[in-house]
C-alpha cells in the first residue's frame, strides 16, 4: 500500500522523512472506516511535508478528508497505513501519553468551534498549555498574548461573556503560548462573520510569521487559504493538486 | 504527574460546576449522617445496657415460677438479710364501673418497694408512693386514655374493687410499648385473694426480686436452691445478656436500614457522576488536545470529587452527631429506658473512612471512562469514547458487591444473612431496573401507533440521548416498590385477622371459666346476644417422660427446652377441629389403659417424638401416661382455642379444669354488653373480641410500619433528587427541542403538554414497574412466608398513583417551565 502510485494528475512533493527543516511529514497515509459493514476510504495514499514556518491550506469540498488530514497529522488519530512524523518523532511508535507530551511541546490547535474551557477565565484558558508545561511565567505569558490579540480588558471573562471573535482570539492566544512548532487549525473562521474573520486572520498570519511556526490550516475559505504558502487540495481522499497562491491566481 | 496543576484545575473548574455536583454532595452528606448516627446509637445503646443493667431487671436478682414457691424458698428469703419485694402476676379483665367497659390487662399484684433500681413514673408521681397502704391500683396510661378515665375512678379486678391512684407513665426494665399492647393494672398483693383470680389452673407467674445486701454470697445459694426445685433463676448479668440479645436484632436492622440508605444513595451518587462526567467529556477532549495526558483529566475530575465527599462527609459527620439524638425518640417506646446521646470517635472516623471510600468508589467508576475521551472528539463532535465495557469494569463491579457483603458481614455478624441482604438487594434492584426497560420500550411501542402527537414525542424524549430515563424511572420504581411492598403486607395480615370477622366464624372468646360457672355464664353470654358456637374444656399439666426418659435428663436446646418444660394446656374430644388437619397417624379412642393422643406436628418435632411414642404427663399431681397416635397440622391463625396436645374423652373428664367458650356476637356494642354482664356475675372470667387483636395486630404494624415506610420514603427521595439532577443535566437538549419546535411552529399550549407527558410518563412507568414488582412479590411473600390472604389493591396504592405522576410532573415542570418564555434568539445566543 505504502508504494502504491499517486493517482495521475496529482502534484505532489514526496517527502524526505525527519529532516531539520521538516516540522510535519506524511508518507503514504491511507484512512479507512467501516461504516456497518462497508469499509470507506477516506484517504489514500496522502503525502505532505511542511517546513518550519511554512504555512499551507489544505481546501476540498466536504467530505473529501480534510478534518481526517488534520487529525491524523496533529496525533489526533492514527492512520491505517503510512506514517506521519511530526516535529522528528514518528507517530506510530508513541503511546498516548507520549503524543499527548508531543502535542503539549510542539503543537497549537484552533478550533472552528474555539474548544474554550468554559469554567475557565479566559486568562485561565491561554495558561492552560503553559502550566501542563510547568512553565513558571504561564500567566504573564498568557496576559502578553492576549493583550498582543487586543483582550487586555477581558482577561477574566469567561467564554461565555465574550463573542464569537473574541472567543477564538483567545483560542489563538492559546494556541501560541506555548510557541509552537506547529500549528493546526480547523476552520478557523468558519463560524465568525466576515468583519470578525478579517481580524482574526490578520493576527492569526502575524503571529504565526512572529512564531516562526509551521501552519497547516484546513478551510473553504478560498480568501484564506491563499494567504498560505501553499495549497493542498483534496478529492475523494486523495491529494489532486498541490500549488503555491500565485500558480493558483495564474491558473 | 503535575499534581498541583490538577489540584489548581480541580478548584477552577469546581467554581462553575458546583452546581452539578450539589446532590452528589447532598447524597454523600445524608448518607454519611445516616451511617454516623446509626453507629453511635448502638455505641450509646451498648454503654446504657451496661449502665441501665440494674435497672433492666429492677433488682439483683429474680425467682420465678408458675407454682407457688416451695417453702424451702420461701424460708431462704425470711431469713435473708437483704430487701425483697413479691409480686403476683396472670391476665385477667378490668372492669371499670360504673360503664362496665372491660379489657382484658396484666394485673400485677405488688408487695415491696420493688422496682429496687430505676422509677416506677406515674401521674402524678406521687402515687408511686404509698398506693400499697391502701385499696389502691396504679393504672397504665393508655387504658385511661381509652376508657376517659381520671385519677379517683375505680377499677375492678375479679371480685375486689380498686381506687386508680395514678397513671402508669413508665416501668423500670419495660418498654413503654408494652403498656399499648399488653396494659397493666398494679395491685396490692395483699388483696389478691379478695379478686378470687388465682384457682387451681390459672395462669400465674409468682416473683420475688432481691436487693441483695451480700451478692457474692447470696446468689450462689438462691442459685442452688432454684435449679434444684425447677425455678427461674435471673440476675442482672442474666438480663443484661438476654437484652443484648434482643438489640442485637434492632442493631442490625438499623444498620441494614443505614446500608440500604447508603446503596440507594450510591446510585444517586453513581448518576450525578456520570451525569457530570458526560458534560466534562468535551473539556477532557480539549485538555487532551492540549497537550493533557487521559489520566490527568480524570483526575482533575476526580479531585473535584474528592473534595465534594470530604466536604459532604464532614457535613455528614456533624449532621450524624446531631441526628443520634433522633434515633433515641424515634425507638422510645421500644427501649425499656432512656438512651443518652455519647459521642465517641472511633465509630464516626470509621463511618467516615467506610463513606469516603465507598463515595469514592461510586464515582470513579462512571468518571473513569473520561480517560478514554480521544481527543478528536474536539474536533468531531460525533466522536464518542468507546461504548466497550472494559474487562476491568467487571472486577470493580465485584467488588462493589463484595464490599458490600463484607459491611453486611460486618453490620450483622451472620455471614449467611449478609449475603442474603446483598443477594436480595441486587435482586430488587436489578428487577426494577430490568421492568423499567421493558415498560419503557412497550410505551414506545403503544404511543407510537395510538397516542396523540404530543404524547409520542413526550414519550419519544424518554429517550433522547443522555437523559438517564431508565434511572430516573428505576429509582422511582424501586422507592414504590418499597412503599407498596410494605402496604401490601399489611393489607394481607389484617385481611387475615377479618376474614376471621366471616357469619359463620367466632368473634368473641370467654375463658377462666370454672366448670360450676359454665351453665351460668353460658345462659348470660346467650342471653346478651352471643351464639355459642363452641365450649372447650382446658386442662393444665405438664410432661414428665419420653419414652421412659425423664425430660430434666433429655439434652435439649431453647426451643427444646420450651417444649418440653412448658406448661401445657391440653383438650379432650374424639374428632379434629376444623382447623386442624391430620398429616400422620389417626384420631383413636381410649381403649381399656391405652390413651391416644395427638400432637400438634411442631411440638412433636420439638420434642422429637412420632406416632407410636409413649409420653407421661403429669396432670395437677396425676401421672399419665399416652401413645401418640397421630400427628397434626394446626391453623393457629384462626380465632379459636388450639392445643399442641389433644387427649381422647374418657381420660381428661376429672381432672380440675377451666372452659372456654367460643362464640358469635353481631357488632362491638353486643360484645360489650356481653362482657358486662357476664364479668358482673362472673369476674373470674376473662374475654377477648376479634376487634381487639385487630387493633392491637394493627398497632404493632403501624409502630413497625414507621420505620419501614421511613426507609421507602427515604428511596422515594432519593429517587426525586436523581430525577431533580437527570432533568437539570438533559436542560440544554431539552432547550433546543423547544428552540426546534418552536421554530416548527409548536404552540406553547402544545409544548407545555409535551412536557407534560414527558414527566407523567416517567412518573407512570416508575409507578407500574414499582407496583409490578411489589404485586409479584406481595403475592409470593403472601402465599408462602406469611400465608395469609393477599390483597392486590389498597388506600397506599391509590395514593401512590395519584402521588407520584403528579410529583414527578411538579419537579419537571419546575424545572423546565422556564424554558417556553424564553425567546428563541436569547436561546441560540446562549448556545453560541
Amino acid at each position: 500500500m505504502l508504494n502504491q502510485p499517486a493517482p495521475a494528475g496529482a502534484e505532489t512533493r514526496k517527502p524526505t522523512m525527519g529532516t531539520d527543516a521538516q516540522i510535519l511529514a506524511l508518507n503514504g497515509i491511507y484512512k479507512s472506516f467501516l461504516s456497518g459493514t462497508e469499509r470507506l476510504e477516506v484517504l489514500r495514499d496522502v503525502n505532505l511535508v511542511l517546513a518550519k514556518g511554512e504555512s499551507c491550506a489544505v481546501v476540498g469540498p466536504s467530505g473529501s478528508g480534510k478534518s481526517t488530514l488534520l487529525a491524523l497529522s496533529a496525533g489526533l488519530d492514527r492512520p491505517t497505513a503510512g506514517r506521519v512524523v511530526l516535529a522528528g518523532h514518528d507517530l506510530e511508535r508513541l503511546t498516548e501519553d507520549a503524543l499527548a507530551d508531543l502535542r503539549r511541546r510542539w503543537v497549537g490547535f484552533v478550533f472552528q468551534t474555539f474548544q474554550l474551557i468554559p469554567t475557565l477565565t479566559a486568562l485561565e484558558n491561554v495558561m492552560v498549555p503553559a502550566e501542563l508545561l510547568g512553565d513558571t511565567s504561564a500567566r504573564r505569558i498568557a496576559s502578553d498574548l492576549l493583550e498582543r490579540v487586543g483582550l487586555a480588558e477581558r482577561l477574566h471573562h469567561y467564554p461565555a461573556q465574550l463573542s464569537g471573535g473574541e472567543q477564538q482570539r483567545v483560542a489563538l492566544a492559546r494556541a501560541f503560548v506555548n510557541r509552537p512548532r506547529i500549528l493546526f487549525c480547523d476552520e478557523p473562521t468558519g463560524n465568525l462573520d466576515a468583519e470578525t474573520a478579517a481580524r482574526v486572520e490578520e493576527l492569526l498570519f502575524s503571529l504565526h510569521a512572529e512564531f516562526e511556526a509551521g501552519l497547516l490550516l484546513v478551510t473553504h475559505n478560498g480568501d484564506l487559504a491563499s494567504r498560505c504558502m501553499r495549497i493542498v487540495t483534496l478529492r475523494a481522499g486523495r491529494i489532486i493538486a498541490e500549488k503555491t497562491p500565485l500558480e493558483e491566481v495564474r491558473r | 504527574m503535575r499534581t498541583a496543576w490538577i489540584l489548581r484545575m480541580a478548584g477552577r473548574d469546581f467554581r462553575h460546576s458546583w452546581r452539578r455536583l450539589v446532590l452528589y454532595f447532598l447524597v454523600v452528606a445524608v448518607g454519611a449522617a445516616a451511617v454516623i448516627s446509626v453507629r453511635l446509637f448502638s455505641g450509646s445503646l451498648d454503654a446504657a445496657v451496661q449502665e441501665e443493667s440494674k435497672t433492666l431487671l429492677g433488682a439483683d436478682v429474680a425467682l420465678s415460677s408458675s407454682q407457688p414457691f416451695p417453702e424451702e424458698i420461701e424460708r431462704l428469703i425470711r431469713e435473708s438479710p437483704s430487701q425483697w419485694a413479691q409480686e403476683v402476676d396472670f391476665s385477667s379483665m378490668a372492669v371499670f364501673p360504673p360503664s362496665g367497659m372491660s379489657r382484658l390487662v396484666q394485673v400485677r399484684a405488688l408487695q415491696g418497694d420493688y422496682p429496687f433500681y430505676g422509677l416506677l413514673e406515674t401521674d402524678p408521681p406521687a402515687a408511686a408512693n404509698g398506693w400499697q397502704e391502701d385499696r389502691l391500683a396504679l393504672v397504665d396510661q393508655t387504658l385511661l386514655l381509652q376508657f376517659s378515665l381520671e385519677v379517683g375512678d375505680r377499677v375492678r379486678i375479679g371480685n375486689a374493687e380498686f381506687r386508680i391512684a395514678g397513671a402508669l407513665v413508665r416501668v423500670a426494665g419495660e418498654a413503654a410499648v408494652v403498656s399499648e399492647l399488653f396494659p397493666r393494672v398494679f395491685i396490692p398483693l395483699r388483696f389478691v385473694h379478695e379478686t378470687g383470680l388465682i384457682q387451681v389452673g390459672s395462669r400465674v407467674r409468682y416473683r420475688y426480686f432481691g436487693k441483695l445486701r451480700d451478692p457474692a454470697a447470696e446468689l450462689p445459694v438462691l442459685r442452688g436452691a432454684a435449679e434444684n426445685m425447677n425455678i427461674r433463676f435471673t440476675t442482672i448479668e442474666d438480663r443484661r445478656a438476654s437484652f443484648g440479645r434482643s438489640f442485637r436484632n434492632l442493631n442490625r436492622f438499623l444498620g441494614l436500614a443505614g446500608l440500604v440508605a447508603l446503596v440507594l444513595a450510591a446510585a444517586a451518587v453513581s448518576s450525578a457522576v456520570l451525569l457530570s462526567a458526560r458534560r466534562q467529556a468535551p473539556v477532557v477532549a480539549t485538555l487532551r488536545c492540549l497537550g493533557c495526558r487521559g489520566w490527568e483529566a480524570v483526575l482533575v475530575f476526580v479531585f473535584q470529587i474528592g473534595g465534594l465527599s470530604l466536604g459532604g462527609l464532614a457535613v455528614g459527620a456533624v449532621a450524624g452527631v446531631a441526628a443520634q439524638s433522633i434515633l433515641p425518640w424515634l425507638l422510645q417506646d421500644w427501649l425499656p429506658f432512656t438512651v443518652q446521646p455519647r459521642l465517641r470517635w472511633q465509630p464516626v472516623v470509621e463511618a467516615v473512612a467506610l463513606c469516603l471510600g465507598g463515595a469514592l468508589f461510586f464515582a470513579l467508576v462512571p468518571a473513569v471512562p473520561l480517560r478514554r475521551v480521544p481527543p478528536l472528539a474536539a474536533l468531531r463532535r460525533e466522536v464518542e469514547p468507546s461504548q466497550e465495557w472494559p474487562a476491568g469494569y467487571w472486577v470493580l463491579e465485584i467488588a462493589a458487591l463484595g464490599g458490600l457483603v463484607a459491611w453486611s458481614r460486618q453490620v450483622t455478624g451472620d455471614a449467611l444473612l449478609a449475603f442474603g441482604f446483598v443477594g436480595g438487594l441486587t435482586a430488587v434492584m436489578l428487577s426494577a431496573w430490568g421492568v423499567s426497560f421493558a415498560l419503557m420500550r412497550a410505551a414506545r411501542a403503544l404511543a407510537r401507533r395510538r397516542f396523540s402527537y404530543e404524547w409520542r414525542q413526550g414519550i419519544a424524549n424518554l429517550y433522547r440521548p443522555g437523559n438517564q430515563t431508565l434511572l430516573m424511572v428505576s429509582m422511582v420504581a424501586l422507592g414504590t416498590f418499597l412503599v407498596a411492598l410494605l402496604s401490601l403486607l399489611e393489607a394481607g395480615l389484617l385481611a387475615e385477622i377479618r376474614f376471621n370477622d366471616s357469619e359463620d366464624r367466632p368473634n368473641l372468646v370467654l375463658f377462666d371459666v370454672q366448670t360450676d360457672e359454665l351453665e351460668g355464664v353460658s345462659r348470660l353470654a346467650g342471653e346478651a346476644g352471643m351464639r355459642l358456637l363452641q365450649q372447650v374444656p382446658v386442662v393444665t399439666m405438664r410432661l414428665l417422660s419420653v419414652e421412659g426418659v425423664n425430660v430434666d435428663d433429655i439434652e435439649k436446646n431453647g426451643q427444646e427446652r420450651w417444649a418440653y418444660e412448658h406448661e401445657y394446656r391440653c383438650t379432650y374430644r374424639e374428632k379434629l377441629d376444623d382447623s386442624e388437619r391430620l398429616v400422620r397417624g389417626r384420631v383413636q379412642h381410649r381403649r381399656g389403659d391405652r390413651v391416644y393422643v395427638t400432637l400438634e406436628e411442631e411440638i412433636a418435632r420439638s420434642l422429637q417424638v412420632e406416632v407410636g411414642s409413649r409420653l407421661t404427663f403429669d396432670v395437677q399431681g396425676v401421672p399419665v401416661s399416652v401413645e401418640v397416635g397421630g400427628i397434626r397440622q394446626v391453623e393457629w391463625r384462626s380465632f379459636q382455642p388450639n392445643f399442641f396436645v389433644v387427649f381422647p374423652s374418657g381420660v381428661l373428664e376429672d381432672a380440675p379444669q377451666f372452659h372456654v367458650l367460643v362464640g358469635r356476637v353481631a357488632d362491638r356494642a353486643t360484645s360489650a354488653e356481653v362482657q358486662r354482664k357476664v364479668l358482673e356475675r362472673y369476674p373470674t372470667v376473662s374475654a377477648v373480641d376479634l376487634s381487639f387483636v385487630l387493633e392491637t395486630v394493627e398497632a404493632v404494624l403501624d409502630r413497625v410500619g414507621f420505620v419501614v415506610h421511613f426507609m421507602g420514603s427515604f428511596s422515594l427521595a432519593v429517587a426525586f433528587l436523581t430525577l431533580v439532577v437527570a432533568l437539570a443535566g438533559g436542560r440544554w437538549a431539552r432547550m433546543r427541542e423547544v428552540i426546534l419546535l418552536r421554530t416548527l411552529g409548536a404552540s406553547r399550549g402544545q409544548l407545555r403538554r409535551i412536557l407534560l407527558a414527558e414527566y407523567a410518563a416517567v412518573g407512570m412507568l416508575g409507578l407500574f414497574a414499582g407496583l409490578l414488582l411489589a404485586e409479584i412479590a406481595g403475592w409470593g411473600l403472601c402465599k408462602w412466608i406469611l400465608e395469609v390472604p393477599f390483597v392486590p389493591f389498597g388506600r397506599t396504592t391509590v395514593l401512590l398513583a395519584a402521588f407520584i405522576p403528579i410529583a414527578t410532573v411538579l419537579v419537571g415542570v419546575s424545572l423546565s417551565w422556564g424554558l417556553l418564555r424564553r425567546p428563541v434568539l436569547e436561546v441560540l445566543r446562549m448556545e453560541n
